[in-house]
């Protein structure tokens, strides 16, 4: 399944991602992905998390690199549609202060709005 | 006949000198040369038999990890001390990819293949290339610029160039192997440097008090690790115990960790009443203020007062750190504030927990709870306790060597993903 894909909706992204998101190789290309979309100037970012089960620390890295680039470039990145697994992770770090959370992918485009 | 006689007998003796330069050459090369020591060989006996002015090999060099496998880098080898400006060697370099055969050009200011170059202009009249290919594959190119004679590259220096190129592009390939294999070698021995030195960051031995023990154990998945754990003992019969796990593995996660480790090992030198919210604030302020955004640290660490059999405490987001009572009740500690190095101005909270006699706490990363069997299962919090849950009783040591039997012994064929470490606290 390919790891990840990005569509838009309006002025806001949706970044999908799939599967475990543990900081291997193909993750690390996100970190890239975050970037690329800061210079196309799309800063509004949905990270759909439907279909990731897990998620590690270094997942978690790249959520908190994606946020930190699009709010310096007054924009956001909310995360959509967390799993138990992600939203126990996010709880023990206390990240669900810092990242925007919403049940649905389509709350978090309506948050942008 | 005697015409053809002279002929022959030229013929002879330009192939017999052919055969002595292509002789010196071999013979001059050996086995345990550097790309630059044959390389000078060549491109010397070659300036000098064909009499040009100067020449260069240009090596590709494959970038293996990019997506672009066909960007190639070249490296220059030149005789002279004019070094041959990098488009031209670039432009000869991608003919020389599509055409693998040997370029002369005699007029080479005006042919069309080098239009652009400005070639007059950097004194270039005659080129002659010969690639250099081994098992069949273009590893670079041999250069020579600049016939002596007005009548410019012949078939001759064709021929000569050609066999010096397909005859040494197999001991240049191997000593570019064997130099990648030197550099491969040498940063091995750094790491494992490394390794050692952080190793001796670590307590090897555990720390009693009158009043309890405590012992820290950790095996990094890689050479050098992203975990670290700290004890230490402070005056009035108290001791600082800390654990970390810095997000990422490998030397960036490594360097991070002694920086935090240094932090928190040279503020508690200062003073070891220094307050733990003080503690966590400049760490936190450190990691935000040095590392990028996707660096953190989650770590937990607090003081055991002896006095008052009290553990007091900061957890930066990390995992619930485990009261085991003598009873066999389980009580994680889930107060915590934020990971470290998210935001600069957090204040940290400190908890406390009081311990009584027989309770044990177990501070541990990620890597206990989510170690994989080899059918991708995690062992999981619920293995966690209820292997804790029949230790009461036991040695700390014994407690962690335990636990890392019972990890390896979980994970069966499967491979170590993320550092473990684990701190044990007992009370007598």
């Amino acid at each position: 399944m390919k790891k990840h894909t990005i569509r838009d909706d309006g002025d806001v992204t949706i970044l999908e991602l799939n599967g475990r998101v543990m900081g291997d190789t193909e993750d690390t290309a996100l970190f890239n992905v975050v970037y690329e979309l800061a210079d196309q100037g799309k800063v509004n970012v949905v990270m759909d998390l439907c279909n990731v089960e897990w998620m590690n620390s270094k997942g978690l890295g790249i959520c908190i690199s994606g946020a930190t680039t699009f709010r310096n470039r007054g924009g956001d990145l909310k995360l959509a549609c967390v799993s138990e697994k992600v939203e126990s992770l996010l709880n023990k770090t206390r990240m669900f202060g810092v990242f925007e959370v919403f049940n649905s992918v389509d709350e978090a485009i309506k948050s942008f709005k | 006949m005697p015409n053809n006689l002279n002929r022959e007998q030229e013929r002879l003796k330009k192939a017999v000198d052919e055969l002595s330069a292509l002789n010196q050459i071999a013979s001059a090369i050996n086995a345990l040369m550097s790309v630059e020591e044959i390389t000078k060989i060549i491109v010397d006996n070659c300036v000098k038999r064909i009499r040009a002015t100067q020449g260069a090999v240009y090596l590709l060099e494959e970038e293996l990890d990019d997506e672009d496998k066909f960007r190639t880098f070249v490296r220059e080898f030149s005789k002279s001390a004019d070094k041959i400006p990098f488009h031209l060697n670039e432009s000869l370099s991608g003919w020389m990819i599509k055409n693998k055969t040997i370029l002369v050009s005699n007029e080479a200011a005006s042919d069309g293949r080098f239009r652009m170059m400005k070639l007059d202009k950097l004194g270039i009249n005659s080129i002659l290339a010969a690639p250099l290919l081994s098992r069949n594959r273009l590893i670079g190119s041999l250069v020579l610029f600049n016939k002596r004679d007005e009548s410019g590259f012949n078939d001759d220096d064709k021929r000569f160039l050609g066999i010096v190129g397909s005859q040494t592009a197999k001991v240049l390939e191997n000593a570019k192997l064997r130099e990648q294999e030197q550099e491969l070698i040498s940063m091995r021995e750094e790491i494992k440097v490394a390794q050692s030195i952080q190793r001796g960051f670590l307590p090897d031995k555990g720390v009693e008090l009158d009043s309890c023990e405590a012992v820290g154990f950790n095996t990094p998945a890689k050479e050098v690790g992203g975990d670290y754990y700290d004890i230490v003992r402070l005056g009035g019969e108290r001791l600082f115990l800390s654990l970390g796990d810095v997000s990422g593995k490998g030397v960036p996660a490594a360097l991070l960790m002694a920086n935090a480790q240094a932090v928190l090992r040279s503020q508690l030198l200062d003073s070891d009443e220094v307050p733990l919210t003080r503690l966590a604030r400049s760490l936190n302020h450190l990691i935000c203020q040095f590392t990028p955004p996707e660096q953190f640290i989650t770590a937990s660490f607090g003081i055991f007062h002896s006095n008052d059999k009290t553990y007091r405490y900061i957890n930066a987001g990390h995992e619930p750190p485990i009261v085991v009572r003598k009873n066999g009740t389980i009580e994680p500690l889930t107060d915590a504030g934020l990971i470290l190095g998210v935001m600069p101005d957090y204040e940290y909270e400190e908890y406390s927990v009081k311990l009584n006699s027989g309770d044990l706490l177990f501070v541990f990363t990620d890597g206990v709870t989510e170690a994989f069997d080899e059918q991708g299962e995690e062992y999981g919090e619920t293995r966690v306790k209820e292997f804790l849950k029949k230790r009461v009783g036991k040695k700390a040591s014994e407690i962690g060597a335990d636990m890392m039997t019972e990890l390896s012994r979980f994970r069966g064929e499967g491979v170590q993903t993320d550092d473990i470490t684990m701190l044990i606290l007992r009370l007598f």
